[in-house]
Formats: structure tokens, sequence, C-alpha cells
């Protein structure tokens, strides 16, 4: 318990401290990381602090504008996923068992996709901008948290508190919104803490391909510069591709220590365990 | 054999669970410990078989022997867990590992003990079955295949694998039906004669005890109050009380509660633990605690025992039967002012008198029968009810689990459509009624639940679970909190709950909450679906009584559902006995209890009969 509040606090300072990074870093820089400000493949300086790519543009200027987009892109798709999660199993709960099946399904389906090579696909041919790549990689993450939704209303239905309602004539709105969704929704958080961090290490992934917007930086852009570029063969990796590497760690770790703690806090079985 | 003084147990909390605990058992002895939830009767069957939760603290003595159980830890326990205290955990029937064969688990148990060779150990299985009546061939079968009772035997003979000295059983009877419950109690009791072995029986059943221990000892919030022969007379209030809470199938003998609740745990006051319950309290029992007295045989921890002053608990207000003399001992039904419910009866409703037939039914049910079916089979869950409930009376529903009387409480509310029949609620016909109209019905009812730990939203104050009914029948929020106040007094809870969350109140509060849920929407009829049984012994009588009072002065019909025929027998009007969906008797409760129809109905007559007991002295 002690150990997992540690945890969790970690995690939300460091989000904490990424999100303002992301928020205001961008106006502090003298510079938007699109233009030549170095000479090319300059090392770090005390001007710039992890030098210049291989266009003269300023190395730390694009890691601080990249956070914006890793976080972006994981804000848009957990709200997108856990949304439709939420929607589709709650109502898979509730509707006749044949409509259940009919949707449950469609989620198995969904989840036996090969995500990595559909999303290169969909990349290639929709385009490389931030709303279309939250859009594809929310639709396929939606379906296994949807199983888990589906899953929590099923059991709130037989809580006894529930079953009284139903024995005082309440419609199943009303037992959805008073008695159901108390229970559901704490199982949302992991959800979306979950979606978050696949959100960014695909997109991560995508960008490393070279399938991210070009025109943004983004830290799976830098990467994928750096490699293209052959920062790989020389010591320039340190400073170009190493920092974009890291930040993505410690975002993913951030919120996997969030999310292991709001689990923990959730799940009382878990809360005894430890 | 056993002999326990002084036995104290504190657990890791800081809370003490069983303080100052002097207890023997000899060969060939069945000694009962009694007592209801939170007594810390279960803390002294662990702490005999170092069970208790890790950092627990036990001081003073338990000897087998000769041989000291206090103070062992881990390796300690080998060669005396199973081998010379043979244990039946509570819930052993559900215990058993589902995927290994019964013969298999016993065959590891006794080479375990006995290290013996593989035939051995199967001859040794063999007659292990024998002995606790079970035929050989169960050996090959799996836990599933096994009925409760059958598979709490097999757990009596792992017990009995390491041919120990003392068994200690915790709650073997719970959770079965009467008839297998004695049937049980007689295996032990036989079992005891044949080999000579000591042993403990923890329930919270104490009349059931009464008819097969040879001494009780009888527990309350973590102190022994009593211990003495179990034909003698009982002399502490709260074993009188407790014995009194039983109910009988005699209706001219009382039906007692005992007011207030016990302590969670055993609570360091100064005085006697049981003053606040107790009607005899005088200066002394509130200042300093009472140490155990000698009475002839029994052992007596109060300061002022006796086996005849009469008890003043509060009781069900049934009329006395005129012709009948009160029972010897007990205290002639009197409704009791400190209750509150001192309304009484007519006699004549006991036979479906003028107030039965008066005013047009609530509900009618004819020809109602229910048929589950599943992929595979179908189970007719209840079949040919005709049942009619008029205002001003109490309907009980009696039945064994799986008899189909929860089906016929879903029926009514309209939760579950009957496959045949008729069902009438209030006038009208629920059969075409579908969606809101159908919901509209049950603001007409009040369902109340067997679990008051569940029923209730945990997150939700009192004021807000009871005024639900309300908001969902979309009464105007002006009118909920008078209306509140009103449900909660009719049931009987204090107003000053209100703004109390679930988990701040005992069972029985819980339960008298979920009572003036169910009466806020002024309902024409109340379903009480085993609303008594989740809750402590000494507090049921009071839910029936308030259920009583509820007939009488606002004409609610009730719909009774218990699986006690006793509890039947005091709370109800009419009773109806269902047998695997069959309701096989009907009629008033005198007429079950003295003219049972052969069959179903007489063995359970005679159970009840045999499970309550000799007729208390206490």
């Amino acid at each position: 318990m002690r150990a997992g509040r540690v945890a969790g606090g970690t995690g939300i300072v460091l989000l904490g401290a990424l999100a303002v990074v992301a928020a205001v870093g961008p106006w502090l820089l003298g510079t938007d990381g699109r233009e030549r400000v170095a000479r090319p493949y300059a090392p770090p300086s005390a001007e710039h602090w992890l030098g210049a790519d291989d266009l003269g543009r300023d190395l730390f200027a694009q890691l601080v504008i990249g956070a914006r987009g890793s976080l972006g892109i994981a804000l848009l798709v957990a709200v997108a996923a856990t949304t439709v999660a939420a929607l589709v199993g709650g109502l898979a709960g509730l509707v006749p068992p044949w409509a259940s099946a009919l949707v449950m399904r469609s989620v198995d389906l969904i989840l036996a996709l090969p995500f990595l090579p559909l999303l290169i696909l969909a990349a290639a041919f929709l385009g490389p901008s931030l709303g279309v790549r939250a859009v594809v990689v929310a639709a396929l993450l939606w379906a296994g948290p949807a199983r888990l939704v589906r899953a929590g209303v099923l059991a709130a239905w037989s809580r006894g508190h529930l079953q009284a309602a139903r024995a005082m004539g309440a419609s199943a709105w009303y037992l959805l919104w008073r008695h159901a969704s108390p229970v559901v929704a704490p199982l949302l958080v992991p959800v979306f803490v979950r979606a978050a961090m696949t959100a960014i290490v695909l997109d991560a992934s995508l960008a490393f391909l070279g399938l991210g917007d070009p025109t943004l930086p983004s830290w799976g852009t830098m990467i994928h510069w750096a490699s293209v570029r052959g920062a790989m063969l020389t010591d320039a990796w340190l400073w170009w591709a190493l920092p974009p590497g890291l930040a993505i760690v410690a975002t993913v770790t951030a919120l996997a220590l969030v999310g292991v703690a709001t689990e923990d806090r959730l799940n009382p079985t878990l809360r005894q365990a430890r | 054999m056993l002999t326990v003084t002084d036995l104290t147990v504190v657990y890791p909390t800081g809370q003490p669970a069983a303080r100052g605990v002097d207890l023997t058992v000899a060969a060939g002895e069945i000694v009962a410990l009694a007592g209801e939830t939170g007594s810390g009767k279960s803390t002294v069957a662990k702490a005999l078989l170092g069970l208790l939760p890790a950092g627990s603290t036990v001081t003073g003595s338990a000897r087998l022997d000769d041989v000291e159980l206090v103070d062992r830890t881990g390796r300690d326990w080998y060669g005396i867990r199973g081998s010379r205290i043979g244990i039946v955990p509570q819930g052993a029937m559900t215990g058993l590992n589902p995927v290994r064969r019964v013969g298999d688990q016993l065959v590891e148990i006794v080479r375990l003990h006995t290290g013996a060779s593989r035939p051995a150990a199967i001859a040794r299985t063999v007659d292990l079955l024998g002995r606790v009546r079970l035929p050989a061939a169960t050996a090959h079968a799996y836990p599933h295949q096994l009925s409760g009772g059958q598979r709490q035997r097999v757990a009596i003979a792992l017990a009995l694998a390491g041919e120990p000295r003392l068994v200690v059983a915790d709650e073997p009877t719970t959770g079965l039906d009467l008839v297998t419950q004695n049937h049980l109690l007689d295996l032990l009791v036989d079992l005891r004669t044949r080999s000579q072995v000591g042993m403990l029986i923890i329930s919270h059943d104490l009349p059931a005890l009464r008819g097969v221990a040879d001494r009780i000892a009888v527990m309350y919030a973590g102190t022994l109050v009593e211990s003495g022969p179990a034909t003698g007379a009982a002399h502490h209030p709260y074993t009188r009380g407790l014995l009194a809470a039983t109910p009988s199938l005699r209706r001219d003998v009382a039906w007692t509660s005992i007011p207030g609740t016990a302590p969670a745990r055993a609570e360091l006051t100064p005085g006697c633990s049981f003053a606040a319950r107790c009607p005899w309290t005088s200066g002394t029992c509130h200042t300093d605690r009472p140490s155990p007295v000698a009475l002839g045989p029994a052992v007596v921890t109060c300061h002022q025992p006796s086996a005849d002053r009469p008890l003043l608990f509060p009781t069900v207000a049934v009329p006395p039967a005129p012709a009948v003399p009160p029972a010897q001992g007990r205290q002639p039904a009197s409704p009791d002012p400190g209750a509150g419910h001192g309304g009484t009866r007519s006699p004549e409703a006991d036979h479906g008198g003028p107030r039965a037939g008066s005013g047009a039914p609530v509900a009618v049910l004819t020809g109602v029968g229910h048929v589950y079916r599943s992929r595979h089979r179908r189970t007719t869950a209840l079949a040919g009810v005709d049942l009619r409930l008029s205002p001003g009376t109490i309907l009980g529903v009696v039945g064994e689990s799986g008899s189909g009387k929860s089906t016929l409480g879903q029926i009514l509310l309209g939760l579950l459509r009957p496959t045949t029949g008729r069902v009438e609620v209030a006038g009208t016909d629920l059969s075409p009624l579908r969606g809101r109209r159908l919901r509209a019905v049950r603001h007409r009812l009040g369902f109340v639940a067997q679990d008051p730990y569940t029923t209730l939203h945990p997150a939700m104050p009192v004021a807000d679970l009871v005024a639900e009914p309300l908001r969902i029948a979309g009464v105007p929020a002006r009118l909920h909190p008078d209306r509140v106040r009103r449900a909660l007094h009719l049931a009987g809870a204090p107003a000053d709950l209100l703004d109390s969350r679930p988990d701040q109140l005992s069972g029985g509060q819980r339960q008298r909450v979920a009572i003036a849920r169910a009466l806020v929407g002024e309902p024409v009829l109340l379903i009480a679906d085993e609303a008594t049984s989740m809750l402590d012994v000494s507090t049921r009588a009071g839910i029936a009584s308030t259920l009583r009072h509820l007939a009488d002065t606002i004409g609610l019909a009730v719909l009774f559902i218990t699986h006690d025929l006793g509890e039947a027998v005091q709370a109800c009007d009419r009773i109806v006995v269902l047998h695997e969906g069959v309701p096989v008797q009907q009629g008033p409760p005198r007429d079950v209890i003295d003219r049972p129809r052969p069959g179903y109905p007489a063995d359970l007559v005679a159970a009840a009969h045999r499970h309550l007991g000799p007729d208390p002295v206490g």
C-alpha cells in the first residue's frame, strides 16, 4: 500500500512535469524547431543544448515541441477509446443476449487484427495528420476495454442494491445511472491510462517507420531522422536519438505507475493482498 | 482430555476477541460452543488449532492430554493438527478439491498422517467412509456429484483420518436443510460413542445442540457466559434469551428478541458485557465484571443468575391460546411495553377469520407455474400454485433452498413471467403488462431481500436509501422527508439514522432500513424473502414483530418467505409448504403442525421438532 502510493505519486509528478513542458515549453523557445539556427550536425553547446540535426535545426526545441504531439495524441486516443469502450461495453451488458453476443463477436474480430501492420496501412493510405492517426489508433484500442466494461456491468447487475431497485420498479436507465455506473466508472480509470500508454508507443512506432507527420516535430520522427541521417553511426545518437527515446520511456513509465496505483486503490482484493 | 484455562486472544489489530475462556472436553464427550456472530467462538477454535492470523497474541493455556497447544508455531504443529486434533473447518463441504476424486483426497490424508502404504491407505479409506455411513463407492465420486450432506460426511471422514483424540467442528450443519442436519448430528453422536473421541462443536444454533451435546458452553462478546450440562436449566439471561429467541413450533410458547445489538468485539467495558441488553441489570452489572459462579454442575458468569426469573424481553405478539397454560419456565407471551408493538390479534385470524377475509385480496395467484429452460434441461421451479393474499394477514411460504419460494416472490413482483397461470396484483392482471406499466405495479409492492449487507447501496445515506422508491415512482421531492420519517418509524428504526451510511449500521438496523424502504411507497403488499435469515438469532423476532404490527395497524398484506418452519408458525396467519415447486400443504400454522400431510410436510414437521430439541427449560 505504502509502496503503491509512492509509485502513484511519482507517476503523477512526472506526468505533471511533462504536461507543463508540453503546454508552456514551446512559448519559451526562440525557435519553432523547423528553421535552421545552427550548423548541421552541431554537437551540444551552451546555445543549443542538444545540438542540431542534419538541417541545422535545434534538437532541444524539437524535443520540447514533440512532447505536445505525443501527449496530445495520448489524450485524444485515451478519451476516444474510453468513451467508445464505455458505450459499447455498457450497452452490451444491457441488451438481450443475442445482441450482446453480436457485439462481443465483433470485439473479438477487432482483437484478432494484427495492430501494427494495420496501422501502417492506414497511415500510408489515410495520411499522417494527427487527427487521422488518433482515430485509427482509438478504433483499434477500444475493443479490449469494452469487454472489461461489459463484465463490470454484468457484475453490477447481480448486486443486491440493483436488484432491490429493480424490485421497486426502476427503469433500465435509472439502474444504469444510479446503480451500475458507480460500480463501472472506476474501471474506466485504468482503461484510460492504458489507452494513453499504448497510443504513445504505437504513434512513436509509426513515426519511427517514417509514417509520422514530417512537418511537425515529434519524438518518433526525431528517432526516425536520426537513424535515416546516419546519426547512429557517430556519437550524434547520444543527443539526437537517445533523448526522445528516454522521453517516451519516461512518459510511458509515469502512465504505468499511475495506472497500477489507481488499480490498486480500486480493487479491494488487491488492496488486501498488499 | 482438553483443558483450556484463561485463554485470551488478541488480534493483530489490538482487538481482544476472546477473554479468559475456561473449557474442558473429556474423551467421548461432545461439548458445544455456542454464540452469535462475533462472540469469539470461532476464535477459540482457531486458537486451539493454531490457525489465528499471524501477529495475534494468545495467552493462557490449552492442554490436550500432556501437550500444550498455546505458543506453537509452524512446524511445532506437525503431529498435532490432523493426527491429535481432527478439524472439520467451516464451509468444509464447499472446501473439497473439486477436480480430485473423494477417495484420492482421503488416501492422501491417510498416508500423510499414518505413512501407510497405498493399498493399506485405500483399505483404511473404505473403512473411514463406512464410519461416516457412506457407501464405499463414494470414493470414486467427485465432490460435485455428492449432496451437501454427503460432502460434509466426507469432510468428517477427512478429520477422522489421523485417528484424532479430539475433533473440532466449526459450524458443521450450517447451510444444510433440516433433515440432513439431524442426520449429521446423529452421525457425530454415533462416532463419539463408538470411538470415544472428544468433540468440540462450534455453532450458532444453540437449541439444535442441546439435543446432541453433553455439555454446552455459551459465549457472548468474547467471554464465556455459561457452561453446563446440556440437559440442565439455563441460568444466564443471555442463554435464556437465546433459547427464547428460537421460534418454537407451539404458538403458546413466546418468541422473543433481545433488544440492542451485541458489541462487535470483546470491548473492555468495566462491567458485564451483556449489561446493556440485560433485563435484570442492577448497579453492580455496569461497574463490576462478574466472575464465574458454580451453580450445581453449571458455571455461570453473572451477578444474578436465575433459571426462573421472568426475562421480560420483547415478544412477538401472538395471542396466548386460552386452553393451554403457558409453558413451564418460559414467560407467558406478554406484549412488551418497551417494544412498542403490543398489537394483539384476534384468535380467529388463525383460521382465516373475519379480517383475513375482509377487503378485496391484494394479490391472487391461480395455477402459477414456472419452468427454467437452459440449453440442455428444463427445471420446474414452481407448479400449480394457488394463493390469495389479503390485507392485514401474513402468509408464510416455507420450503428448503430450491423449493421455488424465491421464484414465487419474483413472479409476484413481475420480475419473472410465469410460464403458466395468472397473477393478479391489486386487481391488475400482470400478464399483458410490459415496460412502464409493469414497473408501475411494482411501485405498489414492497420488497425486502435476504441480505441486508448487499441490498443497501453502500454509498447512500439512509435518508436517500429510504427515499429511493419515491424517486423512482416520481413522487415530488418535497414530500420525501415526511414520508421517509414515517416509514422509518413504522419499520421500528430510530429516526436519527437518517444521515448514517449502511456500514455504520448493524445487520438488524440495516434490515429495518430495508423494511422502511419497502414501506415508503405505501405498498399494499410486502414481500419479505428470507428477511431474517442473515440476522443474528437474538434480533429475528424483532423483525417479525414489526411485520405483525404493520399487518395489524395499517392492514398490510405480507408474504413471508422463510426456510424456518418455527418462524413461519410464530409470524404467520397462514402457511404454504413448498416442496420442489409444488405447494404440498396450505393452512393455518396449527393445522400444519398438528396435522401435517404425509410425505414432505410430515418429514419437515418431525425434523423441526427434533431440531428444536427437548422443550427448553430456560
